[in-house]
């Protein structure tokens, strides 16, 4: 075997051996899995602060639409009235999918093992099922084509209420879980990752 | 989105790797006027909104080629050719090492890749000087520079990366300690495969073709140069003009300020540093090593940087119109892949690099997914070099103007799309990088996560 087939051999055989290697130490999702409320506090902890962080560089942007990069996907010279709207439509989709992330992480933190950690758990999951419905929706209606100006600015307030709704929901569920279970609401507490995120947001 | 949406995605995905194939057959500045055409049927026939054209990258292109094209007017790079040929004379085929070393440093220290478009025109002459088959070089050096982005503390794709790690307790020396050692690792198994990739030069049949038609002239051996007199001057205009871009994109508090859209001030970005130092560089080689203006344009470099552009124009605006409107189906179905198998997503990460050529785009959607799904935030700093995949298709500026520089024909944008010069260095590059990463990890960050404290339990 030769010339061009055993270079494809060998890129096989190398993305082969990557898949092989993220197999053996991603951790996969915790899932229905039962994990410590340290653990659980963790990983909803870390899934809420990637999602500020993302939010925060979407905002950032959405400030900032004509920032001249390093990446010359944005163009100043170039920007139009269209571009524009389409750069906050943009930013609106960003935000749901970042959003839609944040869900898959809180809902893959496991069931906590704690006195009423199935509970929690299923709260969780129900919050998480309710607001991806949501979500979906808002994502629809943002592919949809407006008709009217007023249909327009419905679709991106539609979309920034869905988001908003999640969150506030999502905060509400994981409180609810700390008042009922007070194991728990030790665990988000003292669990280090939270503690960075409380940090962060206060400062 | 419906059966009929990603059948129209597909579509659109075929007309665009269509455009690119046609562009590549045709070569040269066909490359960007294929590009258009596809722009043109993306926008009339399939209605999509016409994306932005890459013009940043182009102005880059036209103020460092303004420069090179001085200096080669001067003399300058027939000077880098003897010194380089001096330095490497014992060892020639070490430059296949040192330049990709060099490339992947220029990007660290400014942030950007745009820097390379400097050093492409001296490391193919150096490399066909010593009668090293161009593509050796230039190919290794445009992928280790487009590596170079994941370990830059500047670059645009780190500042979005680190707030997503950040919670996780890695910090930018974190993330340095991880992408540095592994990328230099990826770049010396990429620069050993690429020395000895291919055939020599000499047994090259395009080489060959291009040496009978008059397209490509014999080297000049570098004993047999004969330097101009201002050569040396224009060398170290040249390099003054690159380390100066190189400080000022390292350094953020020596930059001049520009106002800020929320209010205040902020850094002025290296984009357009880059090219206002290159114009002056440009300049002062005209007036300092005695350069007629009109001599700039005859040059060599000046004609391949010109072909370049608008190949990129052509190429780079017909993806930009595919990439954004599709990029949400694109990241989906990835994320999708991701999400139901997570050993797939270091791929996923490559592939959505790849196909919307943006590695800030590829950071912000898919290492967020990576986490979520319980992958360890060292583990995906880890795989978070595989937005390297920007080069996995023939659209990005780098490649374009290493294929144009290269006059033998060895180093090319292949004649399948995927069959370029720069897919094996990229494989063999992102693969061991991302192996070598991990395994850093897992030896000195103890593999996953910091362990959160055990929570105190308090009574109801």
């Amino acid at each position: 075997m030769r010339g061009p087939w055993l270079w494809v051999v060998v890129i096989v055989a190398g993305v082969v051996a990557v898949l092989g290697v993220t197999a053996i130490v991603g951790r996969d999702d915790n899932k229905n899995q039962t994990v410590s409320a340290g653990e659980w506090a963790d990983s909803v902890c870390g899934s809420v602060a990637v999602w500020r962080g993302e939010i925060e560089s979407i905002v950032d942007e959405l400030r900032q639409p004509s920032a001249t990069g390093s990446t010359g996907t944005t163009e100043p010279q170039s920007e139009t009235p269209q571009s524009r709207t389409g750069f906050v439509r943009t930013g609106l989709e960003r935000t749901v999918r970042a959003t839609h992330t944040m869900i898959t992480g809180v809902e893959n933190a496991g069931v906590p093992d704690t006195p009423q950690g199935e509970q929690s758990a299923n709260a969780i999951s129900g919050w998480a099922d309710a607001t991806r419905n949501d979500l979906e929706d808002a994502q629809d209606s943002l592919d949809e084509e407006a008709d009217t100006l007023a249909d327009a600015i419905a679709q991106l307030t539609d979309a920034a209420r869905a988001i908003t709704g999640a969150v506030t929901s999502g905060v509400k569920a994981v409180a609810d879980v700390g008042r009922t279970d007070p194991e728990l609401a030790a665990a988000l507490r003292d669990s280090s990752t939270c503690q960075e995120l409380r940090e962060e947001t206060t400062s | 989105m419906s059966t009929q949406d990603w059948i129209l995605v597909a579509v659109e995905g075929l007309v665009v790797i269509g455009f690119i194939a046609l562009g590549v057959r045709s070569g040269g500045v066909g490359l960007g006027l294929w590009g258009g055409v596809g722009t043109l049927v993306l926008v009339f026939v399939f209605g999509l909104d016409p994306g932005e054209p890459p013009i940043s990258a182009i102005l880059i292109i036209i103020a460092v080629v303004s420069a090179a094209a001085a200096m080669q007017a001067a003399g300058g790079v027939d000077y880098m050719v003897m010194v380089a040929s001096k330095a490497l004379r014992a060892r020639p085929k070490a430059l296949n090492f040192v330049a990709p070393y060099v490339s992947y440093l220029l990007t660290i220290l400014t942030g950007t890749s745009n820097t390379f478009f400097s050093i492409i025109p001296v490391i193919n002459e150096v490399a066909y000087a010593n009668k090293i088959r161009p593509e050796r070089a230039l190919a290794g050096s445009t992928v280790a520079n487009a590596l170079g982005i994941t370990s830059s503390p500047v670059a645009a794709a780190m500042a979005t990366m680190l707030p997503l790690v950040e919670v996780y307790n890695y910090d930018l020396v974190d993330v340095l300690l991880i992408t540095v050692p592994a990328s230099l690792i990826g770049i010396f198994a990429m620069s050993l495969v690429m020395s000895r990739y291919g055939t020599e030069l000499d047994a090259d049949p395009e080489y060959q073709r291009r040496l009978a038609s008059g397209e490509a002239l014999p080297p000049a051996p570098p004993a047999d140069i004969v330097l101009q007199p201002f050569a040396k001057r224009s060398v170290a205009i040249f390099l003054a003009g690159v380390v100066a871009i190189c400080v000022f994109g390292f350094v953020e508090g020596i930059r001049p300020t520009v106002a800020a859209e929320g209010g205040g001030v902020e850094p002025m970005s290296v984009t357009p540093l880059i090219q206002m130092i290159m114009l002056t560089v440009a300049a002062l080689i005209l007036v300092f090593a005695h350069v007629k203006a009109t001599d700039v344009p005859t040059t060599q470099i000046f004609r391949s940087g010109m072909i370049a552009m608008i190949a990129l124009f052509g190429i780079a605006w017909m993806a930009d119109t595919f990439i954004a409107n599709n990029e949400d189906a694109i990241v989906q179905a990835l994320g999708s892949l991701a999400e139901n198998w997570p050993f797939m997503i270091a791929v996923a990460i490559f592939l959505v690099g790849g196909l919307t050529t943006s590695q800030s785009a590829a950071t912000r959607t898919m290492v967020p997914l990576g986490l979520a799904l319980g992958i360890g935030a060292g583990y995906m700093i880890a795989m978070w070099t595989a937005v390297v995949g920007v080069l996995f298709l023939p659209a990005n500026g780098t490649q374009i103007a290493a294929a144009e520089a290269d006059t033998t024909g060895t180093t090319n944008l292949g004649k399948r799309v995927v069959d370029h010069s720069f897919q094996v260095p990229l494989q063999i590059c992102w693969v061991v990088t991302a192996l070598a990463g991990i395994v850093i990890v897992w030896l000195f960050f103890g593999g996953h996560t910091p362990a959160p404290p055990v929570p105190t339990t308090t009574g109801p």
